[in-house]
């Protein structure tokens, strides 16, 4: 056990400083890249192309995936060091296909031919495709398996038809990954192809869902005789549910990062120093203390069990089933302090940003907002507990319907 | 950067559990119970001949050279197995003499410690529940070249037990709480030590009280130096603590093992009770809970270790995490296991019953949270 990096980590460490100081421009490396992207969209994204082109010459792309593909070969836990320097230093997320490097990429690293790597990743190193992730159903939510979806195989192509709800930037992608119904008499988890969809392909339509937040991030997406060359089937077909495996276990990883959290709890904490409650600030009060210290033991602990899993998969040790735990472990706390936000304002909590006497833009009030959003996606908190009592602790499925 | 335990803590962890669920099983922890003594001494013998009280005593001094991180894994495994014993008091006075001690002190003590010959306890505590150097109002006035020892310490480990105690006093009242604080050498055959075994929640484990009637030692009884004590006190409550949060892990860890092994024999409804959402989402709540403490535990003891800055903070999330799990492994285990949980033949109160003891030993979940906001700057 040595918490320390090793030399060579703590030299890249500083490698990464280093660059980031020399290539993330000085109002960029203060504002972050949130502000930026609030206050001028259109230079912002601008300078995110160009920031995707300084990555991947320097090869910080792709960084964890093997060199064969054109990627890092990177250990985990160097991994890790890039991707927290990178937020700690106010860094724009790293690559602008954020889908396609955070989880479409990595299966199709692990599950497609040749020709399909050849094909497609070049564009998510670029960042000229953008890809979505049709996964979700109206009927196949926490029961993704039961997707009804329907591609049938005709000749070089499946035609398919169906619908898809709950999908992140289908409106700017221009590739999905999509999970189909290839045999409806095969149990449910045995009849499930995925597919690699030209968004642009006649037949597709994508509308957006408004939120209980009035955004916009989530569609819904139809497919009416849409033809797929069989060629982007990503796996063999009735496979799909262990591509979908994978993919989930790439999105709930990249969802555990504890630096966001940190300054929210700091500025939480400064916060609290200058509002008053009953005549006095609200950092004396004992309760309130008793909340902070809470969440903020909670946050140091799920990063202590984030660098724990992360030095049991830099063994090479199987850690699929731990994004679960860590996915229910942020999820809490951050809902703790989303609601430590919202205690700290009391009744001013109500207003909006835009609205009269509202303190810090409304800013925890939409965080409060937001979080459902977070919570569901990639699987509900009930359904991860799930997958922690029976994959982990070995209790047995219930009776809920497999076939 | 590598957060796992070496293949020697590995090798360290199976032998000591191997060996506990061979010498201790719950059976023979049911008789131990029942008997004042508290402990086996015979296993004590056997667990001195492994080198567990002699862990973290340099080898100059007849111990092993252990490191924090070897005994947090060694306690682990006394906590699974419910290991009565006075390991815990035992190693926070070798903690005090190891800080404190001169080197005469040190050789007349620690190879015995080191031995099993001697078990030393350390009393923490006071009436009036306070946990740290605030709560030290025995006092101790000097006479000559001696001083007089009036007071009374809570809740001392295995004191009954004991053939040395060290105990802090207060010798001054000046400056800072810590600033006059001594602590000293006491053998409980001393005129005017009177030990008063107390009958308490924790069947696994013995407490007394002990108080001190005009009791006179010699100026060479003062471990450390006059008025010296409080910084030596407030390291040893925070290693101690680090001790009992892994002996803790291990407890509630053992527990859940029994919850969810039940959970899969026990059938209800045509099926293994396991299989109900009811009851695997608490299931997997103390699971994340427990693995939650682990990494706050582990990482106190390795900044110890390296001296780190950020100690203090470290211990006080580790206990105020695990403080919570533990009772809530226990009791959600006595819940699970139903009417069968709350029978005296059924194992499982005696972890909540631990639980509970240790829950308030050395500063419940609320206190911490408290030094944590503290420590926080809030």
């Amino acid at each position: 056990m040595d918490l320390k990096d090793s030399p060579a980590e703590a030299a890249f460490r500083q490698e990464v400083r280093d660059w980031i100081k020399e290539n993330l421009p000085q109002e960029w490396q203060e504002k972050g890249f949130r502000k930026m992207l609030a206050t001028d969209p259109f230079g912002a994204v601008g300078f995110f192309v160009e920031w995707n082109k300084r990555l991947l010459q320097k090869g910080w792309l792709g960084f964890g995936w093997p060199k064969e593909v054109g990627g890092g070969g990177a250990s985990p836990v160097m991994q890790a060091i890039l991707n927290e320097e990178m937020t700690r230093h106010n860094a724009p997320p790293l690559g602008v296909s954020l889908m396609g490097l955070g989880w479409v990429g990595p299966s199709i690293v692990l599950y497609g031919n040749e020709e399909q790597k050849k094909h497609f990743l070049p564009g998510i190193f670029n960042g000229t495709d953008q890809w979505c992730q049709g996964f979700s159903e109206p009927g196949a939510g926490s029961d993704l398996a039961s997707l009804k979806c329907r591609a049938v195989r005709q000749g070089d192509h499946y035609l398919v038809n169906g619908q898809k709800i709950w999908t992140s930037i289908a409106n700017l992608a221009n590739w999905i990954m999509l999970l189909v119904r290839t045999d409806p008499s095969a149990p449910k988890r045995n009849g499930i192809t995925c597919l690699m969809v030209d968004m642009t392909s006649p037949g597709i339509t994508a509308r957006t869902i408004k939120q209980m937040n009035r955004h916009e991030e989530y569609s819904e997406v139809f497919f009416e005789d849409v033809k797929v060359p069989v060629e982007n089937r990503l796996g063999e077909e009735n496979k799909g549910w262990q591509v979908a495996k994978a993919t989930l276990v790439f999105e709930r990883s990249g969802i555990s990062e504890t630096i966001e959290l940190d300054r929210g709890l700091e500025a939480l904490k400064e916060a609290s120093k200058k509002l008053k409650k009953n005549g006095k600030p609200l950092n004396e009060d004992p309760v309130f203390r008793q909340k902070v210290a809470q969440t903020n033991m909670e946050l140091r602990a799920l990063k202590l069990l984030g660098l724990r899993i992360l030095s049991k998969q830099n063994r090479g040790k199987d850690v699929r089933n731990d994004s679960s735990v860590t996915k229910l472990g942020r999820l809490n706390v951050g809902y703790k302090l989303d609601c430590l936000g919202m205690d700290l304002l009391g009744t001013y909590s109500q207003l909006l940003r835009g609205s009269d006497s509202v303190i810090d833009q409304g800013k925890w009030t939409n965080r409060f907002l937001a979080w459902p959003g977070y919570v569901i996606g990639g699987g509900t908190p009930h359904i991860q507990k799930n997958i922690i009592a029976e994959r982990i602790l070995g209790l047995s499925p219930d009776d809920r319907d497999e076939k | 950067m590598d957060f796992e335990f070496s293949s020697e803590q590995e090798m360290l962890r199976n032998e000591s559990r191997k060996f506990l669920e061979k010498t201790c099983p719950l059976e023979k922890i049911r008789e131990i119970m029942e008997d004042k003594k508290g402990f086996a001494p015979e296993m004590w013998k056997q667990v001195s001949e492994l080198g567990w009280p002699a862990l973290i005593i340099p080898e100059q001094y007849g111990g092993i050279g252990m490191t924090m991180v070897d005994l947090v894994v060694v306690m682990e495994e006394m906590g699974r197995a419910l290991f009565p014993s006075p390991f815990l008091f035992n190693l926070m006075a070798t903690f005090a003499l190891l800080e404190a001690g001169s080197d005469e002190q040190k050789q007349k003590y620690l190879p015995a410690i080191a031995s099993g010959e001697c078990v030393a306890t350390f009393a923490f505590a006071e009436p009036g529940d306070l946990v740290d150097i605030h709560g030290v109002n025995a006092e101790a006035r000097p006479d000559g070249d001696s001083f007089i020892l009036n007071g009374t310490k809570m809740f001392v480990g295995y004191a009954h037990a004991a053939s040395l105690i060290i105990v802090p006093f207060r010798t001054s009242k000046k400056g800072k709480p810590e600033d006059g604080i001594t602590l000293f050498l006491i053998d409980p055959q001393d005129p005017g030590v009177k030990t008063t075994l107390l009958k308490g929640i924790d069947l696994t484990r013995k407490n007394c009280e002990v108080t001190f009637t005009n009791v006179k030692v010699g100026k060479e009884r003062i471990l450390g130096g006059k008025d010296q004590g409080g910084p030596v006190f407030k390291k040893i409550l925070n290693k101690g603590t680090i001790a009992l949060c892994a002996e803790m892990i291990g407890g509630a860890e053992g527990v859940f093992a029994k919850t969810v092994e039940y959970a899969k024999i026990r059938e209800q409804f045509g099926r293994p009770i396991g299989s109900f959402q009811g009851i695997k989402h608490p299931c997997a709540e103390t699971y994340v809970e427990i693995e939650l403490a682990k990494g706050l535990t582990y990482y106190a003891a390795w900044a110890f270790e390296q001296d780190l800055p950020d100690v203090d903070l470290s211990v006080s999330y580790a206990k105020a995490a695990i403080s919570d799990a533990f009772t809530r492994a226990g009791m959600d285990s006595i819940l699970i296991h139903g009417g069968v949980g709350y029978t005296w033949e059924c194992d499982v109160h005696l972890f909540l019953r631990r639980a509970k003891w240790s829950e308030y030993t050395l500063g419940d979940a609320t206190y911490h949270r408290e030094r944590i906001a503290q420590l926080m700057g809030m």
